[in-house]
C-alpha cells in the first residue's frame, strides 16, 4: 500500500485484521517482528529510542479512547509544542483552539470534559504541532453517533486546511467514504485490496472486500459462457466469462413476486420465504432458492400485500446486467 | 492489674509532660526514619521507573523477586549490614557500626523492595493509554516518565509513606546494627524491647504509645492519598 503527500488513507477491515498494529509500527511505538519501517529511507525498525522519538515528533497520532493529561485544555494543546521545545505561546495553539470548536475553552479542566470534546482536544492536540503525517485510530469510536457528522467535518476542514498525509483506521465504512481518497483493507495481516475509495467501494475484488464493504448475496460461481453456476442456480450474467468466481446480486435490485414474472428479466426462479427482518425503511426478505439463501429488500406495503411470510411460495427474477461480477 | 493501670497512668504522664528521655528517643527515632525514607526516595523512585519503563529479559522475575522481598525479616536485613560495617567487614574502615548511621543504611536496605515494589505498582495503575499517547505526541522517555510519575503522585506518596512505616516500626536491625545505646542510637522499637527486659514498664507504655500514633498517623495519611487518588 502507499499513499502520496496529503492523501487521506482509509485503512478498513473487522476486529484484529491489523489496522491499529500497522498505525502503531508506522508511529514507531511498536517494533515489526520482520521487515523494515523506513522514514526518508532510513530503517527505524531496530533503532534506538532516540532516535525513534525524533523521528516520531514529525508525525502525530490520535488513539482510539482519548488520555487528557491532567490540567487544562490549554495545557493539553501545548504539550507537542512543549516536548519539542517550541514556543507554547504561539498564536497557532489559539487558532487550533477555535478550528476545532475549543474557543474559550482553554482554561477548562480536560477530564471534565465530554467524550467528544475530549477527541476535539486530542486531535487539537495532535495537528497544532504541523505533523507530515497524522495517524488516526478509530477517532470517531469513542464518540456519541450524534456527534460524529461534526467531528468528520473537523477532520475533513483541518486536512484540508494544513494538507498533512493522513492515515486513518475505522471499521465503520460511513467514516471511509466521507473522509479518504483512498482505502486500503486489510485482513488477518494482509492487504486485501488498495486503491481509490470509490474503486474499492464500487468495484471490490473479491468475495471478502465485497462482503466486508456490505456487499449481500454473494455466491461462489462457476462461469461458462454468459453463465455463473452457483449450485443448483444458473445464473444469467452481463458478460461472457470463464473459470472460478464470485458475483453479488444486490438485494434491492431482486424483484418478489407471487407467480412467475412475464418480463425481459432473464433471471426468474422459484423460492421459499425463509425469514423476514423488519427494517427501518425496507423490509429484508430472506428466500432460499437452489440451494442458497439471498435477502430481498422490499416495502413494508409490498410484504404486508403479498402476504410474505416465512412459508410462503413465490418467485424471484433480477437482470442479468444487475449481477456484479467480483473479480 | 492495678499495677498495669498505674503503668499506664505514668505512661501517659510522661508523654503529657514530655518526659526527656521520651522526647529524646521520639526525635532520634523520626530522624533516623525520615533520612532512611528519604535517602530511599530519592535511590529507588528512578530505578522503579526505569524497571516500569525499560523491557529486559527477565523483567518479571526481577520484579517479582522485589515483591518477594517485602516480608524480609529484619533480623536478616541487620544481619546484612552488620556483617557489611564490621571491622571485618568491606566498610569496617568506615567505623559505623553502632552509629544512627548504621541504622539508617540497614532501614534504606530494607525499605528498598516496598519502595521499588510499590512505586512500580503506582506507575503501572497508570493507563498504558497515558504512555502510549505521551509517546504518540513525541514525548522522549524521560518527559514521559515525568508525566506518568505526576499522575501517580498519589499513589508513589503512599508508597513512601509504606516505606516511612516500615522503617519507624522496625526493630531487630536497628538493635543489631545500633547497639541501642543510650543517647546515641537507642530508638523507639529497641528502647521497648530494653525497657521490659529491665522491668521498666511504664516507660516501655509510653514509648508504645507515641510509636502506636505514629503508626495510626501513617495508615491514615494513606488512606488520605487513596482517596485523593479516586
Amino acid at each position: 500500500m502507499d499513499a502520496a503527500d496529503g492523501e487521506f488513507c482509509a485503512l478498513i477491515g473487522p476486529t484484529g485484521c491489523g489496522k491499529t498494529t500497522l498505525l502503531r509500527i508506522a508511529d514507531l511505538l511498536d517494533r515489526p517482528t520482520s521487515g523494515r519501517v523506513l522514514v526518508d529511507g532510513r530503517d527505524f525498525a531496530r533503532s534506538g529510542s532516540s532516535e525513534r522519538t525524533a523521528a516520531r515528533r514529525r508525525m502525530s497520532m490520535v488513539m482510539q479512547r482519548p488520555f487528557m493529561l491532567a490540567g487544562t485544555v490549554g495545557r493539553n494543546v501545548r504539550y507537542g509544542l512543549s516536548v519539542r521545545g517550541l514556543d507554547t505561546r504561539d498564536a497557532g495553539v489559539s487558532a487550533m483552539l477555535a478550528a476545532t470548536g475549543l474557543e474559550g475553552m482553554e482554561n477548562r479542566v480536560a477530564r471534565t470534559l465530554s467524550g467528544g470534546e475530549m477527541q476535539k482536544v486530542a486531535i487539537a492536540r495532535a495537528v497544532v504541532t504541523h505533523p507530515e503525517l497524522l495517524l488516526l485510530d478509530e477517532p470517531l469510536n469513542s464518540v456519541d453517533q450524534g456527534f460524529r457528522p461534526e467531528l468528520r467535518s473537523l477532520i475533513r476542514g483541518l486536512h484540508r486546511r494544513l494538507g498533512m498525509t493522513v492515515l486513518m483506521a475505522t471499521h465503520d465504512l460511513a467514516d471511509a467514504l466521507s473522509l479518504s481518497t483512498r482505502t486500503v483493507v486489510l485482513s488477518g495481516g494482509r492487504v486485501m485490496q488498495a486503491g481509490r475509495t470509490e474503486e474499492v467501494f464500487s468495484n471490490p475484488s473479491g468475495a471478502f472486500v465485497a462482503s466486508f464493504i456490505g456487499m449481500r448475496n454473494i455466491l461462489p460461481v462457476a462461469f461458462t459462457g454468459g453463465t455463473a453456476r452457483a449450485g443448483d442456480l444458473d445464473i444469467v450474467v452481463g458478460e461472457t466469462r470463464s473459470g472460478r468466481g464470485y458475483v453479488s446480486i444486490p438485494p434491492e435490485v431482486i424483484t418478489l413476486s407471487l407467480s412467475a414474472p412475464d418480463s425481459s428479466q432473464r433471471n426468474v426462479f422459484p423460492a421459499i420465504v425463509t425469514d423476514v427482518e423488519p427494517g427501518t425503511g425496507a423490509d429484508t426478505v430472506y428466500v432460499g432458492t437452489g440451494g442458497w439463501i439471498l435477502q430481498v429488500l422490499v416495502t413494508r406495503e409490498s410484504r404486508i400485500r403479498l402476504a410474505l411470510e416465512p412459508g410462503s411460495a413465490a418467485w424471484i427474477s433480477f437482470k442479468a446486467t444487475s449481477v456484479r461480477i467480483l473479480a | 492489674m492495678r499495677e498495669l493501670a498505674e503503668a499506664f497512668g505514668l505512661a501517659l504522664r510522661m508523654i503529657v509532660t514530655a518526659d526527656p528521655v521520651v522526647t529524646e528517643i521520639t526525635l532520634r527515632t523520626l530522624a533516623i526514619s525520615a533520612s532512611s525514607t528519604l535517602i530511599a526516595c530519592l535511590l529507588f523512585t528512578p530505578l522503579a521507573c526505569l524497571l516500569h519503563f525499560a523491557r529486559f529479559p527477565g523483567r518479571g522475575a526481577v520484579i517479582s523477586f522485589i515483591q518477594a522481598l517485602y516480608s524480609m525479616p529484619t533480623v536478616l536485613a541487620g544481619l546484612l549490614i552488620f556483617l557489611l560495617l564490621s571491622r571485618t567487614g568491606p566498610l569496617g574502615s568506615l567505623r559505623l557500626l553502632f552509629t544512627s548511621r548504621a541504622i539508617v543504611i540497614a532501614e534504606v536496605f530494607l525499605i528498598a523492595p516496598v519502595i521499588l515494589g510499590l512505586v512500580i505498582s503506582a506507575l503501572k495503575g497508570v493507563a498504558a493509554d497515558a504512555t502510549d499517547t505521551l509517546r504518540a505526541l513525541g514525548a522522549g522517555r524521560l518527559q514521559v516518565a515525568r508525566v506518568v510519575l505526576h499522575e501517580a503522585r498519589f499513589a508513589v506518596l503512599s508508597a513512601f509513606l509504606m516505606g516511612f512505616g516500615r522503617a519507624i516500626s522496625e526493630g531487630g536491625a536497628a538493635m543489631m546494627v545500633g547497639g541501642n545505646i543510650a543517647g546515641r542510637t537507642r530508638t523507639l522499637t529497641t528502647a521497648i524491647s530494653l525497657g521490659i527486659g529491665k522491668g521498666e514498664v511504664a516507660a516501655s507504655i509510653a514509648l508504645g504509645i507515641v510509636l502506636m500514633a505514629f503508626a495510626l498517623l501513617v495508615s491514615l495519611l494513606v488512606h488520605l492519598t487513596g482517596l485523593r487518588r479516586t
